[in-house]
């Protein structure tokens, strides 16, 4: 799986590295940061709670 | 046998995500919510900040269209209000106020919170925020250039006042207690607050509690206790919400400052409740807690789904976690911060605007706020789960 991120949609909010820390982070304009796109086995439950957790629905996963 | 028709009332945030959360489950039933307002679900979190400083269109606050909800096959049932719950053996039945009614397998409460009101407060120019209609009525009431009053230096009365000062109003604000946000987040965050709004230029009046509202027909003035009295024309009442439980008094559930729920948000037999106006048991704090959040009407949500979808479910123990923007800070709060908790700083100092900052009870971490500083909030919530020693916590923070 892999994580997509619209830019223009994120508005900082943060729910997403509050889900899954060690894939999401925010920049200094507050705009969601992916360590990678690639999401590992043990990380997907964590990542698919950050999905459900953005309010604006700016990450999503894909199938690789 | 699988239920065939679940009823979900109350058509918010919580509600819409039991209905999503039972299509992306598998449950092929039928899904039928019930809302008393005449809108598509819609987000509340930006009402008194994107929406009310202008930046978003009420509309772009929409979950869904209408049509996206068909197409996943729910029911919304707009300008609906619930009126009773009657249960029986194998389900019961919601009656609505306009007489129809609704007859479920399993029934989902989501009925949210309104926000507290004051009646000897009430006159025209006297407003609470909770609502589309409360936010348009508020932005018409802002292009008039009202000096404003915010009556309670929660979270809503800090972000309207951030939105006005946004918008150049002039703005006071009044907290019965000896800073803002110091019901929860103790005096000394709270006086970090009280600075950050001075700061931006609201005037901040704490320690003093209102005597009454002057007027007639529009509000003139806000009485306070100790004989001030600041001429407003627009007033902002944010002294907290109450779960909207009436409705539901006849269906056999424990009503006690929400409905009482199990650590999966079973309610009773086939009733379960979610988001503001649920108290469900959490097993971490070993308490029935009501959380107003966002993240945990969500987290709620899809447990309850999962539940009624079949799946095995145990309790959820998803840490509480609530954010606020504030004249350009990200406030964000972890588990169950308390003036009662030792507060300890663990990184930076309120008076420079980031910081993180631990509660603790018997030494371990029950709770953490922070200015923006999302990345350690993050891992404070995990510490919170697992009931970290606060020294430990405080040296791993600063390591």
């Amino acid at each position: 799986m892999n994580i997509e991120a619209d830019l223009g949609k994120c508005q900082g909010f943060a729910n997403c590295v509050m889900a899954a820390p060690e894939v999401f982070d925010l920049d200094d304009a507050s705009l969601v940061v992916l360590a990678r796109r690639q999401v590992l086995p043990d990380e997907l439950e964590d990542v698919r709670e950050a999905v459900r957790s953005c309010p604006v629905e700016a990450i999503w996963l894909t199938e690789s | 046998m699988a239920p065939r028709r679940i009823v979900i009332v109350g058509a918010s945030l919580a509600g819409l995500r039991v209905a999503e959360g039972l299509r992306s489950h598998g449950y092929l039933g039928e899904v039928v919510l019930i809302g008393d307002e005449d809108h598509p679900p819609y987000d509340r979190p930006p009402l008194s900040k994107q929406v009310l400083s202008g930046t978003w269109e009420p509309s772009r606050t929409y979950f869904r269209t209408p049509d996206e909800l068909a197409a996943r096959g729910i029911v919304h049932r707009r300008r609906t209000r619930a009126t009773s719950l009657d249960r029986d053996v194998s389900g019961g039945v919601v009656r609505c106020a306009d007489g129809t009614e609704e007859r479920f397998d399993h029934v989902v409460v989501a009925t949210g919170a309104r926000a507290r009101r004051v009646g000897a407060w009430e006159l025209p120019g006297v407003q609470t925020l909770r609502t589309i209609e409360d936010v348009r009525s508020l932005t018409e009431a802002f292009a008039r250039r009202p000096r404003l009053t915010v009556v309670g230096g929660g979270f809503i009365g800090a972000e309207v006042a951030s939105a006005a000062r946004h918008r150049g109003l002039d703005v006071t604000l009044v907290e019965a207690l000896p800073a803002p946000l110091s019901r929860v987040l103790g005096t000394e965050v709270g006086m970090a607050c009280a600075g950050l709004y001075r700061r931006n230029g609201v005037r901040v009046l704490t320690g003093v509690a209102i005597e009454g509202v002057q007027g007639g027909p529009g509000v003139e003035s806000v009485d306070l206790t100790d004989g001030t009295r600041i001429d407003s024309d627009l007033v902002v009442v944010g002294i907290g919400a109450v779960p909207n439980t009436e409705w539901a008094d006849g269906g056999g559930l424990r009503l006690d400052g929400g409905i009482v729920c199990d650590a999966s948000g079973g309610a009773g037999a086939r009733v379960w409740a979610v988001g503001d106006v649920a108290r469900w048991y959490h097993p971490v704090f070993d308490a029935h807690i009501r959380v107003e959040h966002w993240t945990h009407a969500t987290e709620q949500a899809h447990h309850v789904a999962r539940a009624i979808a079949g799946q095995a479910v145990g309790p959820m123990t998803a840490i509480p976690y609530a954010w606020s923007d504030q004249f350009g800070v990200k406030i964000q709060i972890v588990g169950r911060p308390s003036p009662d908790a030792t507060f300890v700083l663990a990184s930076g100092t309120p008076e420079q605007g980031r910081f993180v900052g631990l509660y603790a009870a018997a030494g371990r971490v029950v709770g953490g706020v922070g200015f923006d500083q999302p990345r350690a909030i993050a891992r404070v919530r995990r510490m919170v789960a697992g009931a970290a020693e606060v020294g430990a916590a405080v040296q791993a923070l600063a390591g």
